[in-house]
């Protein structure tokens, strides 16, 4: 079972500048649904690169679903080389992601994005409408469920005054 | 594992490679108008459940959600008993 406190521990001690997306943002937002995984989108910089690489190292970051033996490793050239990485780690599972369906990059969600305090941490999270906009950018059937419930629940929180 | 593996992954994942500096500040247009599908699921969506948590806290929501995945996770697990004979 992934634990996500240790995730969010390890990014956010080692300073990577991330925004929490996907279902756990969800969650965060008040939605009912359950995930298994953490999403994140992360700053494309030099600097915050090595911070990531550093930063998941401990954990043993391995490509998800691939067959074992592969010679990866997940540091700073790999990052620079590649851009979105489904990762298994000895935490849980882990969506590093450098550009999220939609044009989701760091810098465009930046501005769509809040801060909330989590496990004694200051997390970013996306904004719930900026969550929909991405579900629904991603197009998968799957997701058309969890797009159905964000926008209740943003229904609700407009009506409830918001938060 | 040959080299050539090793280099046609580098290749592949190169070819996903947003270069450095071409921070894109804008997203795609999405289209947010209501989409018949979502509207129907939208119907089913219990509204119980998220107001209860709009009354929440973010680390309460995020318990809430551990403790049902930790639930799901022993059921999961779990054995039938062997029934005495």
């Amino acid at each position: 079972m992934t634990d996500f406190e240790h995730l969010l521990d390890a990014l956010t001690n080692s300073r990577v500048e991330f925004i929490v997306i996907g279902g756990f943002a969800a969650t965060a937002h008040g939605s009912a649904h359950v995930t298994v995984d953490l999403d994140i989108v992360y700053r494309r910089t030099p600097q915050n690169i090595a911070h990531l690489a550093r930063a998941l190292q401990p954990l043993n970051p391995y490509l998800r679903g691939a067959p074992p033996g592969l010679p990866f490793t997940f540091d700073v050239e790999t990052i620079m080389r590649g851009l979105n990485f489904t990762l298994a780690t000895t935490a849980g599972d882990l969506d590093v992601l450098g550009e999220a369906t939609g044009g989701g990059t760091y810098e465009a969600l930046l501005a769509h994005s809040e801060t909330r305090e989590l496990f004694q941490l200051e997390c970013r999270f996306v904004d719930l409408p900026t969550l929909i906009h991405l579900k629904r950018a991603a197009g998968r059937p799957k997701d058309l469920e969890r797009i159905a419930e964000l926008e209740a629940l943003w229904h609700e929180r407009r009506e409830a005054g918001g938060e | 594992m040959g080299e050539s593996t090793v280099w046609t992954m580098r290749r592949t994942m190169g070819s996903y490679t947003r270069p450095m500096g071409s921070h894109d500040a804008t997203m795609l247009p999405v289209s947010l108008d209501p989409d018949p599908t979502i509207e129907a699921y939208k119907k089913d969506v219990d509204r119980t459940l998220l107001r209860e948590n709009l009354r929440l806290t973010t680390s309460e929501r995020v318990n809430k959600m551990i403790a049902a995945l930790r639930f799901a996770d022993a059921v999961r697990r779990s054995r039938p008993v062997a029934r005495p004979k």
